[in-house]
């Protein structure tokens, strides 16, 4: 085992032995373990999000295609009978195989071309979704409650989730596929003279940002125990992704988690107050970090610390 | 056979529309190279607009193309002029981004001052209509149609005989030889981003008069737009038309003989399938 | 190690934040907290205004009275509403939150049927009474329900009622049988359940109905011209579509476009509104909507509610949003007072037993039955759009201002 696997190797299990610590802060009421998942589903989303708009500049509106059918397997698995453990790594396949299938096409265009194709693939996705009868249609899909997972479990799942989410993008970045799709991102021309295949890079990527996204939405399914088209297939869910990454900083490992809490952080209690401005409030934001600190707060976060440290030390 | 053919019109009637909304799309790619995103926010104000002068001051929306064509021209410069340009030399994506948040701004403030609820404009003729053989046919949506295809005819003529135009061409074709060839390159994005944003208000207007008025309108009919620019050519006038009305007859044709439901997947599938294969053109 | 690995800690940091804050939420001890995720913003804004509207008025009255009397003691009722801008992910964790932080003893719901079935998961999971008032669809009642309660009548009887009227004028002659019938539905549980009304009654009355069209639509398409050409094509008497307000306005729009007539047209509960006759004008006259309450409704309790709230709000009120959501919270106030405490448990099962004989609602009863798992069952009214504004009651005989007009 290299030293880098076993240092994530290590930090994953510090994570996760920090977040059992923290378990029983959080599991001490309702709305605090439901904040909980959704900030474990927000990271998953956004890490995942990040492999491919961060490291290889491919900005996807359409994840919320990925996210759906994800929720759509777990959902119709679990009603056939299968306990929604066991759902998961199919929902995951599904997810992979279904970003694969529109991720193969799509990523040969670069930029904002890739960008619209994805609200195409994933606006086409979420009205064929509604028609689906057997599926529910557009009134979506009603989980037995009998069967619900119960906030300990859950709160578990969520936690195990987001912590490989974010071991996962550390080791992509890492990794000979993440440093050659960072030099594509800088400059596509020389990396395709270096040998680096780009389409193929990209593809490969895509299928594991699908694969956690489908995750994601098996993830939602469970907690929430109701999903209907309009909101796992929604624009405003992939939308919601791009805004996470970008605050928290595009393209580092830590940003997408940062980004995940300040997001729900802004949503639940910021928004939740003066709620007739949230949209305004995201898009000022958009506007304001692109204009004025592109890198996003992950950067400014470190720099803070390490200033902090200095002092101490 | 009558199914058919009222199929069919409806389709053209809505298809010109549909080409004259895209169009301002299409020109500030052309020109600027920038995905305007805000697009989505223009129509959606040229609607509001309209429907705000008409219950207020009982201003027809033919008229108040008169008032969309200049605030929109005036708003479109403004966003250029503070926003888009001082991301001229970042990578397009990120201006798409801008434009994106842009967007989410417009539709909050309409959210806010006149409520989600969907309002419909009423003029004397809004519900006529016109029998010509076995079919009928709708007066806005006429009357539409013709202002759509008047609004080409100008446009061509203006890109063709005027400076401006001619500056607007040069720029699209290249930008560094224009700006050597002394073509004031800023100003002429500033104008670009002006009358499409022009262009996109008061197609805004125009629908006015058949579709429902609700802040979601923009996002409506944004892809359908992306749908008619990349399958007619970004800048070409007769290849945008004709893509524009193709794209009215698949929709009905789709609604009417498959399901109503699909209608609205035609133009995505329709763009995503354009775009990949018109990957050439892609960076 | 590398700025990245660094900041390995912030999410822990951003989780601490996240979850420190809401524990800083009191007030008044004395009162007795019930709550509500409503649309304020978003599409349903102005449907969710007219639920807090109808809530608020009902919890004045019962604090006008003093309260509710719990253990002895006369307390206030505070109503907490929060506003989940039509979202459904974002309304279950309000309730958490309602629930766990504000101390809610029960709950009222939302609006639209996709967002109170997103709401009920809540009250269902945590064993909290919640009233609903914003969703009609039956799929919102799941099977074993012990804590959900609904003040709104199943789809299905509007479809039912609109038929028994269109029965009911055959009987009279006015119309004639066979009648055949165009109908389009939206597909959502909504306009399926719709469907189901209609097939139940027309099944066993071949002789009075052929239906000539059975078509779902999508909700919320961007031009509906395409599906009235086809209802033109089948050339039926009677044309019954099951919209929402979004797709009403388009539809009726294009069905006068295209110069369609028939004897009766109908788009399920739409018709009454305001906004409608804003848009559409005289176009919209003659519609025959089933409204699950009317302004004209002859029964004292709904003119007392009339009179109050359009006192305070202006009026006329022409939606039934604001009548029903005052029904409902009326009745969960007088559930809690019934059961004397603030316990889950005793509210539910005051809500069980409960049965109000002054009741607004068509038939004048609200109880909650057992067999339909708590949802109330009472029959619609059928009203007409006036050309001169305004709607008459023409079904049931016993409420009937007078005969329909029943169209070329």
């Amino acid at each position: 085992m290299s030293s880098f696997a076993r240092r994530q190797l290590l930090l994953g299990l510090g994570a996760i032995a920090g977040l059992a610590l923290i378990a029983p802060l959080l599991l001490a009421n309702p709305y605090s373990s439901r904040l909980a998942q959704l900030l474990f589903l927000n990271i998953l989303l956004a890490s995942a999000w990040n492999l491919v708009g961060g490291f290889a500049g491919q900005i996807s509106f359409g994840n919320a295609s990925l996210f759906g059918v994800g929720a759509y397997a777990t959902s119709m698995l679990w009603l056939a009978g299968f306990h929604p453990f066991l759902t998961m790594p199919a929902a995951a396949v599904l997810a992979a195989l279904y970003g694969v299938a529109w991720g193969w096409p799509c990523l040969r265009l670069r930029g904002p071309y890739f960008a619209i194709a994805t609200i195409g693939v994933a606006e086409a996705t979420r009205i064929v979704a509604n028609h689906i009868e057997a599926a529910g249609g557009a009134s979506g899909l009603t989980l037995p409650l009998e069967q619900d997972l119960g906030p300990v479990l859950l709160y578990a799942l969520g936690a195990v989730l987001a912590v490989a989410a974010v071991l996962v993008s550390a080791a992509v970045r890492r990794s000979r596929l993440g440093l050659g799709l960072i030099a594509l991102r800088e400059d596509a021309q020389a990396a395709a003279a270096s040998g680096v295949n780009v389409a193929r890079q990209q593809v490969t990527v895509f299928a594991i940002t699908a694969a956690l996204t489908g995750l994601a939405g098996s993830y939602y399914a469970v907690f929430t125990l109701y999903i209907v088209p309009e909101k796992v297939f929604g624009f405003d869910l992939s939308i919601s992704l791009v805004l996470m990454v970008l605050v928290g900083g595009i393209g580092t490992v830590m940003g997408p988690v940062l980004g995940a809490g300040i997001y729900l952080f802004l949503e639940q209690f910021v928004l939740a107050s003066l709620a007739d401005i949230h949209l305004a409030a995201f898009g000022a934001l958009l506007i304001f970090i692109i204009l004025l600190e592109p890198r996003g707060a992950a950067p400014r976060l470190a720099q803070f610390v390490r200033l902090i440290r200095r002092r101490v030390g | 056979m009558v199914d058919l053919l009222s199929v069919l019109a409806s389709g053209i009637l809505v298809g010109t529309v549909y080409a004259y909304m895209a169009y301002g799309l299409g020109l500030i790619y052309g020109v600027l190279r920038v995905v305007n995103l805000a697009h989505g926010a223009f129509l959606t104000l040229g609607v509001y607009v309209t429907w705000w002068l008409n219950a207020t001051f009982g201003m027809d929306p033919l008229v108040s193309i008169l008032i969309t064509v200049p605030l929109g021209f005036a708003l479109g410069a403004t966003v250029e002029r503070t926003l888009v340009f001082r991301l001229r030399d970042s990578p397009p994506v990120t201006t798409l981004l801008l434009l994106f948040g842009v967007w989410l701004i417009v539709r909050n403030a309409l959210y806010l001052i006149f409520g989600g609820a969907d309002r419909s404009l009423l003029t004397s003729y809004s519900l006529e209509s016109l029998a010509v053989g076995p079919l009928t046919l709708s007066i806005p949506r006429l009357i539409v149609s013709a202002f759509s295809l008047l609004g080409f005819v100008v446009l061509a003529l203006m890109l063709k005989r005027t400076w401006s135009g001619l500056a607007l061409r040069a720029v699209a074709q290249d930008r560094e030889a224009a700006a050597l060839s002394g073509v004031p390159v800023n100003r002429v994005w500033a104008v670009a981003f002006g009358i499409g944003s022009a262009l996109a208000m008061s197609a805004g207007s125009l629908m006015s008069l058949f579709y429902s008025v609700t802040p979601e309108f923009g996002a409506r009919f944004l892809l359908k737009s992306f749908c008619v620019v990349v399958l007619g050519g970004l800048t070409n006038i007769g290849g945008i038309l004709v893509a524009g009305i193709g794209l009215g007859i698949a929709e009905d044709l789709t609604a009417f003989y498959i399901h109503t439901g699909y209608r609205d997947v035609v133009s995505f599938l329709v763009l995503t399938a354009a775009l990949v294969m018109r990957r050439a053109d892609s960076d | 190690m590398s700025p990245d690995s660094r900041s390995r800690w912030f999410p822990v940091l951003g989780l601490a934040l996240s979850v420190g804050l809401p524990a800083c939420s009191g007030g008044d001890t004395d009162s007795i907290r019930i709550g509500a995720a409503l649309p304020l913003s978003g599409k349903h804004a102005n449907v969710g205004g007219f639920f807090r509207d109808g809530y608020q008025l009902a919890v004045e009255e019962a604090n006008a009275q003093g309260g509710v009397e719990i253990d002895g003691v006369r307390r206030p009722i505070e109503l907490r509403i929060y506003d989940d801008k039509s979202d459904a992910s974002i309304s279950p964790s309000l309730l958490e939150r309602l629930i766990a932080v504000d101390g809610a003893v029960a709950l009222l719901s939302g609006y639209s049927t996709p967002l109170v079935q997103a709401q009920v998961i809540v009250p269902m999971r945590r064993g909290i009474p919640f009233m609903n008032a914003g969703g009609a669809s039956k799929s919102i009642f799941r099977e074993g329900n012990q804590w959900v309660f609904g003040a709104l009548s199943p789809v299905e009887s509007l479809a039912s009622t609109t038929l028994e009227w269109l029965m009911w004028e055959q009987d009279q002659e006015r119309l004639p049988k066979p009648l055949r019938v165009a109908m389009v539905w939206q597909n959502t549980d909504h306009g399926r359940e719709y469907r189901t009304g209609v097939h139940q009654v027309i099944e066993g009355q071949t002789d009075r109905f052929e239906l000539v069209l059975d078509e779902s639509f999508e909700h919320l398409s961007s031009d509906h011209t395409s599906l009235i050409v086809k209802v033109r094509s089948v050339e039926a008497d009677v044309f019954l579509s099951d919209a929402h307000e979004p797709d009403f306005l388009l539809q009726h729009r294009a069905y006068v476009e295209q110069g369609l007539g028939h004897v009766a047209v109908s788009y399920g509960a739409r018709g009454p509104e305001r906004s409608v006759r804003e848009g559409l004008g005289e176009a919209v006259s003659h519609l025959v909507s089933a409204q699950w309450w009317t302004r004209a409704l002859p029964y004292a309790q709904s003119r007392h509610f009339v009179e109050r709230y359009e006192a305070q709000f202006g009026g006329p009120v022409t939606e039934y949003y604001p009548a029903v959501a005052y029904e409902a919270a009326r009745a969960l106030i007088a559930a809690i007072g019934n059961a004397g405490s603030t316990d889950a448990e005793a509210i539910r099962d005051a809500l069980q037993n409960l049965e109000l004989d002054d009741s607004l609602l068509p038939g004048g009863r609200l109880y909650f039955p057992e067999e339909s798992r708590f949802q109330i069952e009472n029959r619609c009214v059928i009203v007409q759009n006036q050309p001169e504004g305004g709607v008459r009651i023409v079904f049931p005989p016993d409420a009937a201002e007078g005969p329909a007009y029943l169209g070329s």
